[in-house]
């Protein structure tokens, strides 16, 4: 049976620490030695080999703990707050030190990413709905009750959290919104401009707090944008982005000016389409930045090889540097704070590679993997799809009803069949990915009608 | 952009083949329902940046064609250098931009309509006016698009001094208050494609819808309401109140019709 991937790793700015999420967990191993020392989850006894689990340093508040996946991480800059928002949409505050929880909030729909300021006084959160909070940290200690799910009225449109009575004028108000959904946010290192993508393939560049100023835009994607992230160098003026158009885009932001597009399908060796107009459906899903070496490592869908990027601030390019093979197909990355590069796995089967520690040279340490590889996460009797990225594809259908189908559809086929294995999400069939054009005939009933 | 026109009678296309002029398409066979959704993904064409936009298409009189063998057959030989400055958002059948194509002749505007069958009626009563009326309307047409998304992939930081809403639809629901073609957040987004300076003309006959309009403007920093006095003077005002075939109809059913513009302030910093 297959052991949850770690769907998240975040290193401690200040710390020798990285922060996994795996499911409903956090867990903090270090990154000298590789233990776990803090966990909301009781470790698994696996096939130890001889390993002894350590005790813990201090146990994590695990009364608040609920079921629900955890979906974002983010960090203080200090590292003492560490955030995370849940699938239930609920959002906590962490104490760091002592793994406290300080504060649950239910936020109003579910993030798509976090980010604290740099005084760590407020949270951003990007949402489902397109809209992004700034929102106060010391939040109160309460969990709202969360909606119950509408039964009668799904279909309409509108869909999951807007209650019939609920005013939007009242409560929190978003500093800025796209009409589509949030895929990812970045704050400017002097805090003064919020970079934020969705899956319309754009990229705003805004003021921040004051939303509405909006400097400028970055186009150029042809798919739904999963990561923007400004890059290191003197001038804070480059931006990276990832997208699922196979590319990963360089971007003097403030100017909304792309100077490089890199191709990934490429860089990575892999067959080129078939055809010219097919779209690539290749999906650079995350990007772990190295401040010290300049480096960029860039986390593909459902692959098993992490490119790992060189940034030169001086030409404002970048260029391979290496590959890296991973077992299983590479989930999530970031590098720790002394450079050290830790990569996530989705693993079928055992869980020898669910975690891939690489040194500043990127040679595998399998001693600082094997700690979390042997009592990290826990067995589950089939995966879910930890990606994602499907609603972020392009249908004629209301993004929001995507979701909704999919589990759907997810339920019928384990009624149907309990030892069912996950389904494969991609599609053989390339040319499906398109948007179907209406027929002429059909134009008179278009597919799209809804009232 | 479907620039066919529709199956015509045969009296009538034998009548069109004596006199060269088109007679005008009729709304009836254009008919569509009333809301499309706006959070859905419709079959779109839009550019992935304002300067990847093709406008020969929409504007054969000012553009040349960005495909070499198509530039090549175009009567221009090079673009008019006008860009577009105003839009209709939500244009309906197109009444307005009628109008002012004849009032600002110097001036490239376009309407944008999500309804497929909408856009192509306009079209091809453009098509015809500029048939019929040889140097007039080639400033002027339409678009099928859901301006609440992509608007920035056509018109740069800046680019328009006007943008019209005129009649929108009122999405009376208070759960579908978020379909709404005016909210706070969108509003950042029509000040940026607006220059400063530039006006935003609203009007409605809900008058529930009216007040949120101007509740949502009104604390808007980026936006200074218009005092009805100065507005006498703006020659777009009559046409916004007449000229749609929306505001036609609430004058024939002697229903209220509530104005309010507003002005683009400069940036804060
Ligand atoms: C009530 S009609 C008014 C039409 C016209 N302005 C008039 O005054 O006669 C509103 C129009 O807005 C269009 N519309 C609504 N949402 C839109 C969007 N997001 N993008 C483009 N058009 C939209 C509708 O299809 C409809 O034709």
């Amino acid at each position: 049976m297959p052991v949850l991937p770690f769907s998240h790793i975040l290193h401690h700015p200040t710390k020798d620490q990285v922060i996994l999420a795996y499911g409903e967990h956090i867990q903090v191993v270090d990154t000298k030695t590789g233990v776990i020392v803090s966990s909301t989850a009781d470790l698994e006894e696996r096939e130890a080999g001889g390993l002894q689990v350590q005790p813990l340093t201090n146990t994590p508040d695990v009364e608040k703990q609920n079921k629900a996946r955890v979906q974002q991480i983010a960090i203080s800059n200090d590292g003492a707050f560490l955030a995370t928002a849940a699938d239930d949409k609920v959002m906590k505050i962490w104490n760091t030190e002592s793994w406290k929880c300080l504060g649950t909030r239910t936020l109003v729909r579910r993030s798509n990413a976090l980010q604290f300021t740099n005084d760590g006084s407020h949270v951003v959160t990007a949402d489902k709905f397109g809209d992004i909070y700034n929102m106060e940290r010391d939040i109160p200690d309460v969990v709202e009750p969360v909606k119950a799910e509408k039964t009668t009225e799904k279909t309409d449109g509108e869909g999951e959290g807007e209650g019939e009575g609920e005013d939007e004028d009242e409560g929190e108000q978003p500093i800025l919104g796209h009409v589509s959904m949030a895929t990812d946010l970045e704050l400017t290192k002097d805090n003064k401009y919020i970079i934020t993508a969705d899956r319309d393939e754009h990229i705003r560049v805004s003021q921040f707090p004051k939303g509405h100023n909006i400097e400028t835009y970055c186009l150029g994607h042809t798919g739904f944008v999963t990561e923007v992230r400004v890059l290191p160098g003197a001038s804070n003026q480059y931006l990276i982005s990832g997208a699922g158009d196979a590319t990963v885009r360089v971007w003097e932001f403030l100017k909304g000016k792309e100077v490089q597009t890199f191709n990934v399908r490429e860089a990575l060796g892999l067959s080129p389409l078939d055809s010219e107009s097919e779209e690539d459906e290749l999906t650079v899903y995350s990007l772990a930045i190295s401040e010290s070496k300049n480096h960029i490592a860039v986390v593909i869908e459902k692959e098993s090889k992490v490119l790992i990027l060189q940034w030169d601030p001086a030409t404002a390019k970048v260029e391979v540097f290496k590959i890296l093979e991973v077992q299983g197909h590479a989930l999530a990355a970031d590098y720790d704070r002394s450079g050290k590069l830790w990569v996530s796995s989705v693993i079928e089967e055992g869980t020898t590679g669910l975690l891939s520690v690489y040194d500043e040279e990127y040679n595998l340490q399998e001693d600082l993997a094997k700690y979390a590889n042997t009592f990290g996460s826990k067995t589950v009797d089939s995966l879910p799809d930890l990606y994602s990225t499907e609603e972020l594809r392009k249908r004629t259908t209301d993004w929001r009803d995507l979701k909704k189908a999919r589990e759907e559809k997810e339920a019928a086929r384990r009624a149907n069949d309990p030892d069912a294995a996950p389904t494969k999400k991609r599609r053989t069939n390339k040319n499906s990915r398109k948007i179907p054009e209406p027929a002429p005939a059909a134009s008179t009933a278009d597919a799209t009608m809804q009232e | 952009m479907e620039n066919t026109p529709v199956q015509k009678r045969p009296a009538e296309a034998a009548a069109e083949e004596s006199t060269g002029v088109v007679r005008l398409p009729q709304k009836k066979f254009f008919r569509q329902r009333a809301h499309s959704n706006i959070f859905s993904d419709h079959h779109l064409d839009y550019p992935v940046s304002p300067d990847r936009m093709d406008w020969s298409k929409n504007y054969p009189k000012h553009f040349v064609p960005k495909d070499p063998e198509a530039a090549a057959a175009s009567s221009l030989t090079q673009d008019s250098g006008k860009k577009i400055e105003f839009a209709d958002i939500g244009c309906g059948y197109g009444g307005l931009l009628v109008a002012l194509a004849t009032v600002y002749p110097e001036t490239l505007m376009l309407g944008m309509e999500i309804r497929v069958k909408v856009e192509e009626y306009v079209n091809q009563k453009i098509l015809a006016l500029r048939n019929n009326h040889p140097g007039s309307y080639d400033n002027v047409s339409i678009l099928r698009m859901n301006a609440m998304k992509f608007l920035p992939n056509f018109f740069e930081k800046h680019q328009l001094s006007k943008l019209f809403f005129l009649f929108p639809d009122p999405h009376f629901k208070k759960r579908k208050h978020k379909a709404r073609i005016i909210t706070s957040t969108l509003l950042a987004e029509y000040a940026y494609v607006l220059r400063p300076g530039g006006i935003i003309y609203t009007i409605s006959d809900v008058k529930d819808l009216h007040l949120w309009m101007v509740k949502h403007l009104d604390a808007h920093p980026l936006f200074v309401r218009i005092p009805d006095e100065e507005l006498v003077d703006d020659p777009a005002v009559e046409h916004v109140r007449n000229a749609t075939e929306e505001g036609q109809k609430v004058e024939r059913n002697k229903g209220d019709k509530y104005l309010a513009c507003y002005r683009r302030v400069t940036d804060e910093e």
